[in-house]
């Protein structure tokens, strides 16, 4: 059964864009597997844009891998990361160009969905670029669904339409898994938070097998390159901010630095148990804001009895955020006592009807909250 | 608690309502296991809000009602557990009950625990009679950690298709609670935008209230899911005639499309063989239970429609809809459903509850009785 949590892998585009090549993509499985990340949960490896050919194949109409970039076929490139326990992702588009002028999937749904299964490929990204304006989203993006499940192998089908058509209204409907909700993420403290800002109030529509997707993690990246980058890049803190939210608000957690020189502590980051356990909860509830401010505090119902608490500090001055229990849920009849436990650092804190946290400036402390007796 | 796919049950509440007692249930609960109910798929006997006195105790606890219980609730809920059923009650989001029952207004953490000493293992939470200023989405917080730590596993189901709730929004949830007034004015998604940030797994808007509305919901599929979903309300069963039975196979269908819980409100001792037939449909029911409860997407404006699942293992479920007061030929299209020229399948149905089978891969037209719905089962070749 896949997505029945929010997916995990690596995803080429935003640190690489189109210039990466079968070597390449090797060494990133390679260092998926060596540095930790498999074991972490990270899961499919995606090719992005700029995978084919100008054309489709003049006899057979199918969509033909790059010789430059695959010298020896792409099957021999899936079948490496297959071998390292890895899933392959590729992608196509709903248009009939991809966003990078390459063939896209336009009327071919069922002959490209059935090539990508001889292949060997795990995981579609399908993008929205070069639509006919006389098409409608859902009904093509019901058409590569299908395709999907009747092609002879299992593929998550991750829809990329920018949140656009009304999309929340359909996509569970069309077999998608996630849907990208947003505009692209570039790798800057205001991208990151104008992207997940604005999914605050639409985690509604996000359940397992069809999860909000709010674009890949720029995590890592610094000053890297890329069509996500940024010469500025972030600060550690406004990393965490980043990982956090992506992990608070339930959303695919998919890489996009170099995973072969991301510094470790990045790594170990991307890499937190109690973080990723977080984003893979089962009941996969949305979170909600602690008390209708704009202080950015959220909250989560975790299984078990548990919650997720992150509280953010958008300002350029270390906090203390202080709030009332009830604003929880918790009330003083409940004879509990309530408890965060920080889960970077493992502090504990107990308290009843009134807590106060400090948070440093452009940064986010994550806590479990649980009732104690 | 982690809940997979929407339950079944049975609820004595509407049938009921003040005269249940300890003798209804449990002859409810022999005679649903004797029908095969619960080998069927059929989880939870509701009760209602009836099943304790109208004031509560010195410790402002709840108290069973000894007369109509008089070995107690915990008896009754062991008796549905040796049974294969779990019990349902109905409490109130305020503070009475639609009977005028006590209801758990600022007394969530008491109540959850007197439920989960008593064996409860569903409450339906009604949003009846809630103070003006009591919130909107803070009590539902307030009982869902409540029930977390009552000690047991509860299905939380809330109903917010009560006088009055609509009104919590524009005082409560707008002021305190995040709700975008103008939001909810335009669109009315304020509820399903943020009820899955409760602990809630099942929640009802509106009722089911005409013998047949198969249009309820439609405009919500985005907001319904694994693990909190969008309920049509009970489904109120009470004789054998035709037109019940016909309402009955509709509304399970309608249920089953939309990825409703299927509560059916009846006598239990009372249910009629072509009832049972209809209640315990296995196609029906397992296309309910899909592992991963996908929404349905809609072909057709009108009256008439076709309503479409993609479904685990390459199944989909498909059904053909006429809520007009006339027969009528329900027309299908591959290509609004997403078939291509060039997909080379065909598809292939099979009626479920009848006995048509159906070829076609462009164009199908399927012809419907009055007010009724015909459902099939479909694969691709």
């Amino acid at each position: 059964m896949i997505a029945k949590k929010p997916p995990m892998g690596f995803n080429t585009w935003n640190t690489f864009g189109e210039m990466f090549n079968a070597q390449m993509l090797c060494e990133l499985a390679d260092a998926m597997v060596e540095r930790g990340f498999k074991d972490a949960g990270y899961e499919y490896l995606i090719v992005d844009d700029h995978w084919e050919m100008d054309e489709r194949d003049p006899e057979t109409g199918r969509l033909v891998p790059r010789p430059a970039k695959f010298p020896n076929g792409i099957k021999e490139v899936i079948d490496y990361v297959h071998s390292k326990g890895l899933k392959f992702g590729l992608y196509s588009c709903a248009g009939v160009k991809t966003c990078g002028m390459k063939p896209a999937s336009f009327n071919n749904e069922y002959l490209d969905a059935k090539t990508f299964a001889e292949w060997g490929v795990d995981y579609l990204k399908y993008d929205y670029c070069a639509k006919p304006e006389t098409q409608d989203g859902d009904t093509l993006y019901r058409r590569m669904g299908i395709a999907l499940r009747e092609c002879g192998r299992e593929i998550l089908f991750a829809a990329c339409n920018w949140g656009q058509s009304d999309v929340t209204s359909w996509i569970r409907s069309s077999g998608a898994h996630m849907y990208r909700s947003t505009h692209d993420i570039i790798n800057t403290y205001e991208s990151t938070c104008g992207i997940f800002r604005s999914q605050v109030d639409k985690l509604g529509a996000s359940a397992p097998f069809c999860f909000n997707d709010m674009d890949m993690l720029t995590v890592g990246m610094k000053g890297a390159g890329g069509p996500a980058g940024n010469s500025k890049g972030c600060t550690p803190g406004e990393y965490r901010i980043q990982f956090c939210t992506w992990c608070m608000f339930g959303v695919p957690l998919i890489l996009g630095c170099d995973l072969r020189n991301v510094d470790e502590e990045y790594r170990d980051l991307l890499c937190n148990e109690k973080l990723i356990r977080i984003n893979q909860d089962e009941e996969a509830r949305a979170p909600h804001p602690i008390a209708v401010n704009d202080r950015m505090e959220f909250m989560k119902e975790l299984s078990g009895g548990e919650y997720a608490v992150l509280l953010i500090n958008t300002d350029t001055e270390d906090t203390r955020k202080g709030f009332v229990s009830y604003d929880m849920g918790w009330k003083a009849s409940s004879g509990c006592k309530m408890e965060f436990e920080d889960v970077l650092s493992g502090e504990k804190l107990t308290f009843t009807d009134y807590v106060r946290i400090p948070v440093p400036a452009h940064d986010c402390r994550m806590f479990i909250m649980r009732l104690v007796d | 608690m982690v809940v997979n796919t929407p339950p079944l049950g049975i609820s004595l509440f509407k049938t009921w309502g003040e005269n249940i007692s300890q003798k209804v249930v449990c002859d409810a609960a022999d005679a649903a296991e004797k029908l095969g109910l619960g080998k069927a798929g059929y989880e939870y006997i509701i009760i209602g809000d009836a099943w304790c006195k109208k004031t509560r105790d010195k410790n402002g606890e709840l108290v069973e009602d000894r007369e109509k219980f008089p070995d107690g609730l915990k008896f009754v809920s062991d008796h549905l557990h040796s049974k294969g059923f779990k019990l349902g009650i109905v409490t109130s989001v305020g503070a009475a009950t639609p009977n005028g029952y006590p209801g758990s207004y600022d007394r969530e953490f008491v109540d959850a625990k007197t439920f989960g000493r008593l064996g409860v293992d569903y409450i339906s939470h009604v949003f009846c009679h809630v103070p003006a200023k009591g919130g909107f989405f803070m009590p539902l917080r307030s009982m869902s950690m409540a029930l977390k730590h009552s000690g047991r596993d509860i299905f939380y189901a809330v109903n917010f298709d009560y006088d009055g709730a609509q009104k919590h929004i524009y005082y409560a949830g707008y002021t305190w609670e995040g709700i975008d007034l103008k939001e909810f004015e335009q669109d009315h998604y304020a509820i399903e935008k943020w009820i899955r940030s409760t602990g809630v797994h099942s929640y009802c808007t509106k009722e089911l209230e005409k013998p047949f509305d198969p249009q309820l919901g439609d405009n919500i599929q985005g907001y319904t899911g694994t693990g909190c979903w969008h309920s049509l309300g009970d489904i109120v069963h009470c004789c054998c005639c035709d037109d019940a039975l016909n309402a009955l196979k509709t509304k399970m269908i309608t249920c089953a499309m939309k990825i409703s819980p299927i509560i059916i409100d009846t006598d239990v001792t009372k249910l009629c063989d072509k009832a049972v037939e209809v209640m315990t449909n296995s196609a029906v029911i397992s296309m309910l239970k899909d592992e991963e409860s996908r929404s349905s997407a809609k072909q057709g404006d009108g009256n008439t429609f076709v309503l479409t699942r993609l479904l685990c293992d390459r199944k989909y479920a498909i059904a053909f809809v006429n809520d007009s007061d006339e027969a009528a030929s329900v027309p299908f299209y591959g290509y609004d459903f997403g078939l291509t020229y060039n997909c080379g399948l065909t598809c292939k149905a099979c009626e479920v509850m009848g006995d048509e089978k159906l070829e076609f891969a462009d164009y199908v037209s399927v012809d419907v009785p009055a007010r009724s719905a015909r459902l099939f089962e479909m694969v691709m070749e």
